[in-house]
């Protein structure tokens, strides 16, 4: 872990200078690692998809056309055609955008609610403290795709909803770890050499507690990254994402589940791209917790 | 130990009353109608109006609360709004399906799970770990509702060795009975199978790397004697400790399962009440799950002070 345990107010150059070298080490351990190597490239690959998708003219995930419909991978149509003619390949690419993008907004949410939630309460302490853990004790008891399913129909089918629903889902995660740097944090020496010389709640916060959290939290934000990934294609898959006709992965395998038996390519290929986004980011989150922090565990 | 249980058991009951009452609240804020829901958006307004009044829907929120409260403590769960008859009897039908699913799942992710996490710790830095660990995130990628298509697809649909859905209760026909079962609870499983691996694996090592194991063998045990009679016991209470917060997920990955290998359980009787908008189903269902997960939780909690003397509750 980067503890920034010689950074007091006192001495910072010297701190400056630990900070780089750990760094350093730490960006070797990950560049020699070829499981994180391997993670990024995928991850490369579905961004790209996701990015330049609508520049790509020869893609049309909608167009629809009825004379090849359900015909298999083909030259010029090299992941086959669903039950209403439309090209799969477009369909997976675009795909990628609905993904990528419910998983990252909810994941914001989800960092920016826990992370203030994890240390307001951890810094405080007493029953403000109490009160929020208890409430985060309640949504630990409801399996996640239970709770995100309650919410989503509540608010309504959408994606921004599913932004929602997955970002209240995973805020507790974040509280947890946040709350526990904090603890760790506030009692070191130097946060109490601070105090002392007059910082702020805020300053502590922001020079010492939230970069002694730092490494913990990226972990968790990559690990947080493939479980919404799947969470989204779950919700999907069972009607409650992205409405027709725009294309997303849950929604895909949801439609091609009638025509497993006369067109498998429907149900394989969106689901690889589902497995591929998912590992992406599971390969990064292990290749950075053992650089980081092996002891870390989810 | 005696108190710990006694705290435990009693601090259910505001967990479980705070879920209620969320569940309560979130489906009684439901921007639909549930009358309209049953009817139809065709129905005539005195109709709509009519079912309102004979549901008790037209009923002050809180009034409703502590009526439907009231109810729940008496162990009445309520009346489904869509089929008329009475819950808690069509939750202890289903509740068995469930637990079963569940079980099987269980007992296919320590299964495979945890030989794949001791096999990767044992042979640590070579191919073997390697590909355990692969397998292992491979596991963990794939969402289990594709997997249960895939096995679907590949056992039932090309081989014909297993049937595609469908349940036979276990009274019935045991043999047919664990046919229907493998496919789902494998989808189920396998997931998990990768959780309990990757914490079997960096738990082994934690212990493996601890003075009294190099104690072990420098007086001359046999490694398979160091691993069974000292290793293993302390490297399992993490992995029972993960594979407890996990019976969560096996319980949330039923709504999805069930739906696919349609399974007569309870994760596909909540998918049906919240799409029928049928709140005192989805209240009830939601409640059985989550109190199942929390019981389970805390006989995990129990197994774990019976395993390791040294912690103490109090």
């Amino acid at each position: 872990m980067i503890k920034d345990r010689t950074s007091t107010v006192g001495s910072r150059a010297h701190g400056t200078i630990t900070d780089v070298r750990t760094r350093t080490a730490v960006w070797d351990r990950i560049r020699r690692d070829y499981i994180a190597i391997l993670g990024t490239c995928l991850l490369s690959a579905v961004i790209v998809a996701a990015i330049i998708a609508p520049f790509l003219r020869t893609l049309d995930p909608v167009r629809t056309d009825v004379a090849v419909r359900l015909s298999g991978p083909s030259v010029k149509y090299p992941l086959g055609t669903d039950q209403l003619g439309r090209d799969v390949l477009s369909r997976v690419i675009f795909g990628a955008r609905v993904s990528i993008a419910v998983a990252l907004g909810s994941v914001v949410l989800a960092a920016l609610v826990g992370v203030t939630v994890g240390i307001a309460s951890g810094f405080s302490g007493g029953l403000l403290d109490e009160i929020m853990m208890r409430g985060m004790d309640f949504m630990f008891a409801f399996p996640a795709i239970l709770m995100a399913l309650t919410i989503v129909t509540v608010l309504g089918h959408s994606s921004a909803n599913l932004v929602v629903a997955l970002g209240i889902v995973y805020a507790p995660r974040f509280a947890r770890i946040a709350r526990a740097s904090t603890l760790a944090t506030k009692v070191e020496t130097y946060v109490e050499a601070a105090r002392s010389l007059g910082a702020s709640p805020f300053r502590i916060i922001h020079r010492h507690i939230l970069p002694n959290s730092l490494s913990p939290l990226l972990i968790v934000t990559t690990i947080t990254l493939a479980s919404a990934v799947l969470a989204e294609a779950s919700l999907s898959f069972l009607g409650l994402g992205v409405q027709p006709p725009y294309p997303s992965w849950g929604r895909m395998l949801s439609e091609g589940k009638a025509y497993l038996e006369i067109a498998s390519w429907l149900t394989v290929f969106p689901g690889l791209a589902v497995v591929a986004t998912v590992l992406s980011f599971n390969l990064i989150g292990d290749s950075l917790r053992d650089a980081l922090d092996p002891r870390i565990r989810f | 130990m005696n108190r710990y249980l006694a705290r435990r058991i009693l601090a259910l009951i505001p967990l479980m009353l705070g879920v209620w009452t969320l569940v309560f609240f979130l489906l009684n804020i439901l921007p639909g109608d549930t009358a309209i829901a049953i009817l139809g958006v065709e129905a005539s307004p005195e109709l709509v109006q009519q079912v309102r009044t004979n549901l008790g829907l037209d009923l002050p929120l809180h009034t409703r609360y502590i009526q439907a409260l009231f109810r729940t403590l008496h162990g009445d769960l309520g009346i489904s709004l869509v089929t008329g008859r009475p819950i808690g009897p069509e939750l202890l039908v289903r509740l068995p399906a469930t637990l079963e699913i569940a079980l099987a799942a269980s007992f296919i992710f320590v299964l495979i799970g945890f030989p794949l996490g001791m096999i990767a710790a044992t042979h640590r830095n070579t191919v073997t770990d390697f590909i355990s660990r692969m397998l292992a995130v491979a596991g963990l990628s794939i969402p289990n509702f594709w997997l249960a298509l895939i096995l679907m697809l590949t056992f039932s649909l090309r081989l014909r060795l297993l049937p595609s859905e469908g349940y036979v209760p276990l009274t019935e026909d045991l043999l047919q009975n664990l046919r229907h079962l493998i496919l789902p609870a494998t989808a189920l499983g396998v997931a998990m199978a990768a959780v309990v691996a990757r914490m079997t694996r960096s738990s082994l090592l934690d212990v493996l790397g601890q003075d009294f194991v190099r104690t072990a063998r420098a007086k001359g045990l046999p490694p398979g004697k160091v691993l069974s009679r000292h290793c293993l016991r302390n490297a399992l209470l993490p992995v029972i400790t993960v594979a407890g917060i996990e019976v969560g997920t096996l319980f949330g990955g039923t709504v999805i399962v069930e739906q696919i290998f349609a399974w007569p359980g309870i994760g596909r009787m909540v998918l049906d009440a919240i799409f029928k908008r049928d709140y005192p189903s989805v209240g009830a269902t939601v409640l059985v799950i989550v109190a199942s997960v929390v019981i389970i939780n805390m006989m995990v909690d129990f197994a774990y002070a019976l395993l390791d003397p040294r912690i103490r509750y109090d």
